[in-house]
């Protein structure tokens, strides 16, 4: 009322129709998408991890100050991405109290579980896109972690959802927690312990991966665990569960991936035992697929009409290739069959273990842990090429995302290399971030936002106003 | 009526005695994980089944090595536990939990009760710089001078320089590094792809050296005499190229006593 009298005042209008024009404009600005490009979940969009329709940078030097916009200090250890809604980014991270807290990258197979049991601090951030700054800051929770994490692991791996109104963070048996934009706390859900680890001796805990998603109203979160496995959807409005549907699965730590099909909407899981597919709406089981090795870390990505899933454990590797909407029940393929009514094309080797693939245009591009990308034309299984990224060795955790023509590879030794999309390979650039990458990093606007070991970095190669920098 | 009876109750009690040792012989895996002596030691007494396995194929005898727990170890084997029994996923015996964790004691202790073999185990503790098992294990002695300078390259090769001293204190002598050459034109005759069911190995001629391995992978392999190659990094292993006149058949890669064979692919 207060506007309306405002514009009465100085425009001589009834004060009542004004109010109504008031109303109406309100419901356009809600009704209108914020401007910007949106990356809202782990990899983006329905886990695309494409974000086109912008120049995005190609070179850029972080241990220089080449093309870096900002660059803002985060505490704590975390594997979770940055999310993006318009003008706002949101992180997630937990604090330790025991300043030695640390995790180790880099290839190696053991199967420890980090000391570090001091108390901590669950924490979701909010900055500016435009210059890094802090917007607020909330502490979601504080306490003993009340189970253990991998020595490669953090405890904040899943990444926050956001829908535009409300941001979700979930931080496994801490909890699950909505804000609104201005940082305020609309609900909690405490989940108990959701206990991740080791198929072979529980006693090795590594801590829950898994991102939350978001389907109409509903968040709905993957909880592959020791024991008591289940998928579930929560209202977004106040939390409460709307349903919940047990899986007989050990634990798991891809997230799930909403696939939008001309026939049906599905969800879509990756997991040890089988891949599976419920309805969002009520978690209902459609169909599902064994043949999976016995860790799986990867989340489905959808395009051409097909669900690709890549895993690589004992006893497999396998990549399947899925078409969407319309398989129902048991639809694994038969002894020695690479393909069926249901499953387009397979292979039994050549999966990844970490970084999920990236569909961009014709072509399916894999980064294995150990850095040789592999392309294979996406409706086919026909491999195109394979390549050692940048003819180095080391490790990625990191998932390839692609834009304007070129594909984005994080190494955890600290480089992102882009190469350019396509049947052949072609190294663009290598560029030098300074500190350890675990996270995927996400596109919004042409601006590449990074989190590292220690920062967040929005890389652009026109840089923004740089007095306003949050660093 | 009465025989029917009879085998229900028979049934029942059946279902009860099986439910009892599906249930001890759990709680015997949980108390070998949790290192709880005194619970193994009435578990056992009470019947569990010292052999009991979880659905990977792990006894409790693994989980007591990778814990490092001496008494339940030394408790498990006198009750009859297998010392070289594999799980059905990793295929590894409890022996090698043990060396990964470095628990030198009980290394020590199950090669005296029979596990296999001490050489596997020192090659293997040698190449990851495992001290205690090292030491431990070399106190059972019965090395030749040329398997502890075997073992003192693998840790030499990986820098595990502690390691090294000890093995050289118990007679490794380190070799002189000569590099044997293979001259470019033998060279070319390895290239190709090797591959059997689960691998395939792809090796090219790069720079005057012979490099590949497994899918984008470029390990430099230094030759040791003309069909020998060792990878450049990779500590006891070795490939060896079967020669039948001038063809190249196949690639045995050998590792701590085991072997696996690739045959060429013939090029089309």
């Amino acid at each position: 009322m207060r506007y309306s009298r405002f514009l009465s005042e100085h425009n001589g209008m009834n004060p009542q129709i004004l109010s109504v024009f008031y109303a109406l404009a309100l419901m356009l600005t809600l009704a209108t998408p914020t401007p910007g490009q949106n990356w809202p979940s782990f990899r983006g969009q329905n886990a695309s991890g494409v974000a086109d329709g912008k120049p995005t940078p190609v070179k850029w030097d972080a241990e220089k100050n080449t093309n870096i916009s900002w660059k803002v200090p985060i505490p704590g250890l975390a594997h979770s991405s940055p999310v993006v809604w318009g003008e706002m980014i949101f992180v997630t991270t937990a604090v330790s109290s025991d300043p030695k807290s640390y995790f180790r990258h880099g290839l190696y197979g053991d199967v420890d579980s980090a000391e570090d049991m001091s108390r901590h601090s669950w924490r979701v951030y909010c900055l500016e896109k435009k210059t890094g700054k802090v917007l607020w800051e909330r502490v979601a929770h504080e306490g003993i972690p009340k189970t253990k994490r991998h020595i490669k692991s953090t405890f904040a791996n899943s990444t926050p959802v956001t829908d535009g109104r409300y941001v979700i963070a979930f931080f496994g048996s801490e909890g699950l927690y909505c804000y609104d934009f201005k940082g305020n706390l609309k609900w909690k859900q405490d989940l108990g312990v959701l206990d991740a680890g080791w198929f072979f001796d529980p006693d090795y805990q590594w801590a829950t991966a898994s991102s939350p998603i978001i389907y109409k109203d509903l968040v709905i979160l993957q909880c592959d665990i020791q024991k008591g496995s289940f998928i579930a959807a929560y209202n977004m409005k106040d939390g409460k569960q709307a349903w919940r549907t047990p899986r007989e699965e050990i634990s798991s730590w891809g997230s799930p991936t909403i696939v939008e099909g001309k026939q049906r909407v599905e969800v879509v899981t990756n997991a040890t035992k089988a891949v599976r597919s419920y309805d969002p709406m009520t978690g209902k089981e459609l169909w599902k697929l064994i043949g999976n090795p016995e860790v799986t870390a990867t989340t489905p990505v959808s395009a051409h009409d097909l669900i690709f899933i890549c895993n690589s454990y004992r006893p497999n590797q396998p990549i399947y290739a899925i078409k969407q909407g319309i398989a129902t029940g048991d639809i694994s393929l038969k002894d020695g069959k690479t393909s069926n009514d249901f499953v387009a094309w397979s292979m039994q080797r050549g999966g990844t273990y970490m970084p999920t693939p990236v569909v961009y245009g014709d072509y399916l591009y894999l980064c294995a842990n150990h850095g040789v990308m592999t392309v294979y034309n996406a409706k086919t299984g026909e491999r195109i090429y394979q390549q050692r990224i940048g003819d180095k060795g080391g490790s990625y955790s990191a998932s390839p995302i692609a834009a304007n023509g070129n594909i984005y590879l994080s190494s955890e030794d600290g480089e992102i290399f882009v190469v350019k999309a396509g049947s052949k390979y072609e190294l663009l650039s290598v560029n030098p971030m300074g500190e350890v990458l675990m996270a995927t990093p996400a596109i919004s606007d042409g601006m590449v936002i990074v989190r590292g070991q220690k920062h967040v970095f929005g890389i652009s190669e026109k840089p923004v106003d740089n007095s306003k920098s949050g660093k | 009526m009465q025989i029917h009876r009879l085998l229900i109750l028979l049934l029942f009690q059946l279902i009860h005695i099986s439910i009892y040792a599906q249930n001890i012989n759990e709680e015997l895996i949980l108390a070998a994980r949790k290192s709880n002596v005194e619970a193994v030691k009435a578990l056992l007494a009470k019947g569990a089944d010292v052999n009991t396995k979880t659905e990977y194929g792990a006894t409790p005898l693994f989980y007591a090595c990778d814990r490092g727990s001496i008494e339940i170890v030394k408790i498990l084997l006198n009750a009859g536990a297998d010392v070289n029994i594999t799980d059905k996923f990793y295929n590894s015996p409890p022996v090698f939990w043990a060396v990964m964790k470095d628990h030198g004691a009980v290394v020590k202790l199950l090669l005296e009760k029979g596990a296999r073999t001490k050489e596997s185990v020192m090659s293997s503790a040698a190449g990851q710089g495992k001290k205690n098992v090292v030491k431990s294990v070399l106190e059972l002695g019965g090395f030749s001078p040329d398997a502890l300078t075997a073992y003192l390259a693998a840790a030499e090769k990986n820098g595990h320089t502690e390691v090294a001293e000890m093995l050289k204190n118990a007679g490794a002598k380190p070799k002189p590094k000569v590099e044997y050459k293979v001259d470019a034109e033998t060279l070319k005759i390895y290239e190709g792809v090797y591959k059997n069911d689960q691998l395939e190995f792809t090796f090219r001629v790069k720079d005057g050296k012979l490099v590949g391995g497994p899918a984008g992978q470029e390990i430099t392999l230094v030759p040791v005499d003309k069909h020998t190659f060792e990878p450049d990094g990779a500590a006891g292993v070795t490939g060896v190229f079967s020669v039948e006149g001038e063809k190249v058949i196949s690639l045995t890669v050998k590792q701590s006593g085991g072997q696996v064979v690739l045959k060429k692919v013939e090029a089309k």
